[in-house]
């Protein structure tokens, strides 16, 4: 015969665990993810195309059981990883752009008719940079070439 | 102005899940109608400070970023449904300006844009005893055509009924009207943040509406 003690349901514990401790640390990981996810929206403002401040799945507000908030936290760290990425990946872009402007000014005759725009280099309004033959039609034909920066945007009609 | 503003009241298991979550309120006399001239031509020149920058910077913003962390404890995407103050920044952004809807509206517009802490107004006579938060049961709505909350929704309630949604829409019920005697203002504090911000939004709010009026004590402390 079995004993009392050794039985499943006397061995279970007889009260819940203490979700406290878990559930505070979910919510400091949310609010620390939350202000790392402002940071990086903030860091790529003005740059066309980055998709860290769209907003994701959403639910009306209750409060979450542990599963809900470990979920909530996994979402935003994901999306905070993807935004860093985004970002790091459109910065090396724009350095490699802009080191290619420094190119184009130091040897412009190696870069003929390339553009490179303010968007390219994460910086705001329609500037650009164009290399352009020197006098028209003359500096075409004699090889003279020279880097050209627009004046910005177009007036509005 | 010498009268404090009240405690409203959050329930126990709200309260133990998000400490530092709170509802005060005051009630001041005013009415619903068109907003004077100098009411719209604050809003209107707050409207012009907005910038497409201020909002991206706002986020980080140490009283719209404790709303945002809100949102997202409950479940809500800030990005997606947002908070009050970012609301407001959105409008502004995508009209191009901020429309009049009259008082108390612009008043609760003014004081949310202002300070960051959400504000909301209610006819004080139509609510029963102080407003608070608490979770809806199954068959609570808001009347009116407001989208009824499901079980378990965070809402602002009185003591008998929801009274808001925590996005800002009103009860049907409870909404001031041309027939307001006295205005309910309540605002809610996130963690994090001070009872100054949130006496700061209710007396800017709390001036507008009542025309620099005395205010008029709530009669309710923290009960439920």
């Amino acid at each position: 015969m079995i004993g009392a003690a050794a039985s499943p349901s006397a061995q279970a514990p007889r009260t819940a665990p203490d979700e406290a401790p878990a559930r505070r640390a979910l919510h400091a990981q949310i609010e620390r993810l939350e202000r790392d996810l402002a940071r990086t929206v903030a860091a790529g403002w003005q740059r066309d195309g980055l998709t860290a401040g769209h907003g994701g799945r959403s639910d009306r507000p209750r409060l979450r059981d542990l599963g809900e908030l470990e979920a909530i936290r996994d979402g935003l760290a994901a999306r905070v990883a993807g935004a860093r990425a985004e970002l790091r990946d459109r910065r090396a872009r724009e350095a490699d752009r802009l080191a290619l402007v420094a190119e184009m000014v130091a040897a412009p005759e190696r870069h003929r008719w390339r553009r490179v725009s303010h968007a390219d280099v994460g910086r705001p309004g329609c500037r650009e940079w164009r290399v352009v033959p020197r006098w028209g039609p003359v500096g075409l034909l004699a090889d003279w070439w020279r880097v050209k920066v627009s004046s910005g945007c177009p007036l509005a009609t | 102005m010498a009268a404090a503003l009240q405690p409203g009241w959050v329930a126990p298991e709200l309260a133990d899940e998000l400490p530092g979550v709170d509802v005060y309120w005051v009630a001041v006399a005013g009415t619903a109608g068109r907003s004077p001239r100098p009411v719209r031509r604050r809003l209107s020149e707050l409207a012009d400070r907005i910038t497409g920058a201020r909002a991206i910077q706002s986020r980080q913003d140490s009283v719209p970023w404790a709303y945002r962390v809100l949102w997202r404890r409950l479940g809500v995407d800030p990005d997606s449904d947002r908070p009050p103050f970012e609301a407001l920044l959105a409008e502004r952004l995508e009209r191009g300006g901020l429309r009049s809807r009259g008082l108390p509206a612009d008043a609760v517009a003014i004081a949310t844009l202002e300070t960051g802490v959400p504000v909301l107004a209610w006819d004080a006579d139509r609510l029963a005893g102080a407003p608070g938060l608490r979770a809806t049961v199954a068959g609570e709505g808001l009347g009116g055509e407001a989208r009824a909350p499901r079980a378990g929704e965070i809402v602002y309630a009185d003591r008998e009924r929801p009274i808001a949604r925590l996005d800002g829409t009103l009860a049907a019920t409870a909404a001031p009207s041309g027939e307001t005697a006295r205005i309910a203002l309540a605002a809610l504090a996130a963690p994090a943040i001070s009872q100054l911000e949130v006496e700061e939004a209710l007396w800017t709010a709390a001036e507008l509406v009542g025309g620099g009026a005395s205010l008029e004590l709530g009669d309710q402390g923290r009960t439920q």
